[in-house]
């Protein structure tokens, strides 16, 4: 209490030592990034508060922005990455793309050249505000350093109200030289035109309760905004109140248990046969938090044609931008969930219960898990970290037929454990974001899954988790193929393998260089003792599984295709003679 | 009935990038501006952009209200399409004429309530302000004559009545900047 107060008494700093105050305001305790000309000053005021603010030197800015990105996520509060102007701040731009499609809260600071030399194209000057613009909520450079700590401010709160998203602040170098009186100012300054907080449509709510008491064939869908809202409580009482089975999308993973009664489960291009027809069929849809991309729809023109549909947003832009609905509501899901709950009725839906029941028997009749098999498949090892994790793990994905095996195999009972990149799609990711991941602080095991070709994007990051001696353990899934592009050439490319088939060091060895704990597993018997063995170490370790390398993933429906026009997978017999000759 | 053209006006902070902004979103989100203009208002701080699209659809238009709603430089945005505003362009024509044929012209220039602002060497300019049949018209009659240079400034709109809803938003967003907590509604959610 009295060190806040005594740094609130007025001070003369420079703007770098300002940046490091402001960051301690808002209670950062970590931050990834890397240093350069344009951000020298920032990084040297950074030798009186190292003890206050821990600094992880990323081997890319691209992975600085995914590391704060994962943080992030895991630890619900806004991840900051830092990085120099020019080559700095773009490489940062695939992280910030990321996390925007994600509606991650996250502050990005760059250096910039300084101010007598902007738009001359200085040495290492970029326009990175101007890159930045489409790719992040806001951005910020700030030309007076009288307004400097007024804009950290306002970037950490736009950052994490309303729809989070990443916010850049750059700063140009002089600037951080610049000194004046610093004083946190106590209030943000944010145009009241940006109005994150909408009160509830009541009339609107009597409107979806009638709905919801009318329809016999409902279905929930909720989304990230589930668990950014922390509406959790307030969806699950909703489903088992009136019945409604809920099903999620890949970021709204843990929005509800996967063991929940009326959870089916995940939806979309790779969801569960059963969710997906459940969608079609329904006569009434609540989406929750969620954005109706085309990966949860398949072809607009069919979706879901009979239901009439009710969709909550924080973000009125998201309101039938992509799927047109009835009723649309602009507010915050858990307050709208939470006023909407003693409006309903309780009911039962035995009828539409049972037939979605039908439609999972259906599927296990193909499901690989019955596969009785010698080969590793790595549905089989997503499933055995599960058992070996006791489903607790937070998990983090990359981005390729791994992270649909996890999002189908890896059963989330919990919030806020599945850290996948999801609207962006960016391979790389996996790997930094568990680096960030590991400084949230929170108590679980973090396991990465990851490909073979994305691990080679940011592989030189395991320097930096032998560096900070992270937590964290990674299992690799080595296919040798770019797996994911290889089954789209398979089924729509008449298995022309352009440029799919990937090689890899040899991974032992590469740990052993790394400095860190290797495995190689390539018998199901052997994946739960090595999970196990891996997971007691102290550090970071990586298990390669060598696993089947034409394996696919299933269901799957074709881009552009009906949501319930699915390729199954063939028949456990038919498999057998398919794939064992 | 669906107009053809899509007119909004946004209330933004006039400050450095605000119209990088607006114009980014636009082009990003796939709208195809027809005509925008950007101004001082009675208010320091605050500008006034005219924004006509030819976006058809009537979600996007909501939506295209929206998004630039939630750039976190608006102030508020009007959808002026469906209801009364008057919405008028500003003409500037340079146009080459004998002596014989200025006569004509003054009365056509007239007949259009326009004004010759400028007659030196051979040449005439003409200010016309109107809305845009009317300009559209104008120039057609001017055609009759070797038109040298022509200049529209794109439209500017603003709502018929006195519309004091929005003078008191506006006032009262402005000195609610300091910690907005302001639970005021725009326009537009
Ligand atoms: C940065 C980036 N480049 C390309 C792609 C396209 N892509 C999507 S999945 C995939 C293959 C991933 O292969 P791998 O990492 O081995 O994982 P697998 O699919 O085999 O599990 C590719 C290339 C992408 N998503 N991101």
């Amino acid at each position: 209490m009295s060190e806040k107060r005594a740094s609130n008494k007025s001070r003369v700093l420079s703007g770098a030592e300002i940046v490091w105050e402001c960051l301690i305001e808002e209670g950062v305790e970590v931050l990834f990034g890397y240093p350069g000309g344009a951000n020298l000053p920032i990084y040297d005021a950074h030798v009186k508060y190292s003890d206050r603010v821990h600094h992880v030197l990323t081997r890319h800015e691209q992975n600085a922005a995914h590391a704060a990105d994962g943080y992030a996520r895991a630890s619900g509060k806004v991840g900051v990455a830092l990085a120099t102007s020019g080559p700095g701040a773009t490489n940062l731009i695939t992280g910030v793309a990321t996390a925007m499609m994600d509606s991650i809260p996250m502050v990005c600071i760059s250096g910039q050249v300084g101010r007598a030399s902007l738009g001359s194209d200085a040495f290492q000057e970029t326009d990175i505000l101007g890159a930045m613009i489409p790719l992040t909520k806001h951005s910020y450079q700030v030309n007076d350093i009288t307004k400097l700590a007024g804009v950290i401010k306002d970037a950490f709160y736009i950052a994490r109200s309303g729809r989070p998203g990443p916010v850049l602040v750059d700063i140009p170098k002089d600037v951080q030289n610049e000194t004046t009186e610093f004083v946190y100012p106590e209030k943000h300054n944010v145009l009241p035109g940006y109005n994150p907080t909408v009160s509830v449509p009541m009339d609107q709510l009597i409107e979806v309760a009638k709905m919801i008491q009318e329809a016999k064939n409902p279905v929930i869908l909720a989304g990230h905004g589930v668990l950014i809202s922390d509406a959790s409580t307030e969806l699950a009482a909703l489903a088992e109140k009136a019945d409604i089975p809920v099903s999620v999308t890949l970021l709204g993973i843990g929005g509800i248990p996967a063991s929940h009664p009326k959870c089916i489960g995940f939806m979309g291009m790779h969801g569960a046969y059963w969710a997906n027809h459940a969608i079609q069929k329904a006569d009434l849809l609540i989406a929750c938090g969620m954005r109706f991309d085309d990966r949860v729809t398949g072809k607009l023109e069919t979706y879901s044609p009979n239901s009439k549909k009710v969709h909550i947003d924080i973000d009125p832009t998201e309101l039938n931008k992509n799927v047109m609905v009835d009723v649309p509501i602009r507010g915050d899901l858990k307050t709208v969930l939470a006023a909407l709950l003693p409006m309903v009725k309780e009911a039962k839906h035995d009828a539409w219960s049972t037939t979605i029941k039908e439609w999972m028997k259906i599927s296990h009749t193909r499901e690989i898990l019955h596969r009785k098999s010698d080969k590793l498949f790595s549905a089989f090892v997503i499933r055995d970290i599960w058992e070996a994790t006791k489903g607790n793990a937070l998990v983090v994905t990359d981005v390729g037929q791994h992270q649909m095996t996890v999002a189908q195999y890896y059963y989330q009972d919990h919030q806020h454990s599945l850290l996948t990149s999801g609207g962006l799609g960016t391979m790389g990711y996996g790997l930094p974001a568990a680096i960030g991941a590991s400084f949230a602080g929170r108590d679980k095991d973090i396991w990465l899954v990851v490909g073979d070709g994305g691990i080679q994007m940011t592989i030189n990051e395991l320097a930096t988790a032998v560096q900070e001696n992270v937590n964290i353990n990674i299992a690799l899934i080595n296919n040798g193929y770019l797996g994911m592009v290889r089954q789209w050439q398979e089924m729509f490319y008449d298995k022309r393998f352009s440029q799919t088939p990937i090689s890899s060091p040899d991974f032992l060895k590469l740990t052993e260089a790394y400095g860190l704990k290797g495995y190689r597993v390539s018998e199901r018997k052997d994946v739960i003792p090595t999970v196990l063995e891996a997971q007691a170490h102290r550090g970071p370790t990586l298990i390669e599984f060598v696993v089947e390398e034409m394996e696919m993933v299933y269901p799957m429906v074709a881009a552009g295709a009906d949501l319930d026009d699915m390729h199954q997978r063939p028949l456990i017999e038919e498999q057998f003679s398919d794939m064992e000759v | 009935m669906i107009k053809s053209e899509h007119t909004i006006v946004a209330f933004v902070e006039d400050e450095p990038g605000v119209l990088n902004r607006v114009v980014s979103l636009l082009r990003r989100r796939n709208y195809n501006i027809k005509s925008l203009v950007v101004g001082a208002t009675e208010q320091p701080g605050l500008s006034r952009m005219t924004i006509v699209t030819d976006e058809s659809d009537n979600n996007r238009r909501v939506n295209m209200a929206r998004n630039i709603q939630k750039l976190v430089n608006a102030y508020t945005v009007e959808d002026v399409t469906d209801v009364p505003a008057v919405i008028r362009e500003y003409m500037l024509a340079k146009v080459s004429v004998s002596n014989g044929d200025r006569v004509e012209l003054d009365l056509l220039t007239r007949e259009y309530g326009a004004k010759v602002i400028d007659s030196e060497e051979g040449a005439v300019i003409i200010e016309a302000t109107g809305y845009d049949m009317e300009i559209e018209s104008f120039i057609q009659k001017l055609k009759a004559y070797d038109i040298v240079e022509l200049m529209r400034s794109g439209k500017m709109a603003m709502r018929r009545g006195s519309h004091l809803e929005l003078k008191a938003k506006l006032e009262m967003m402005s000195t609610d900047q300091q910690g907005s907590t302001s639970q005021i509604q725009s326009a537009i959610s």
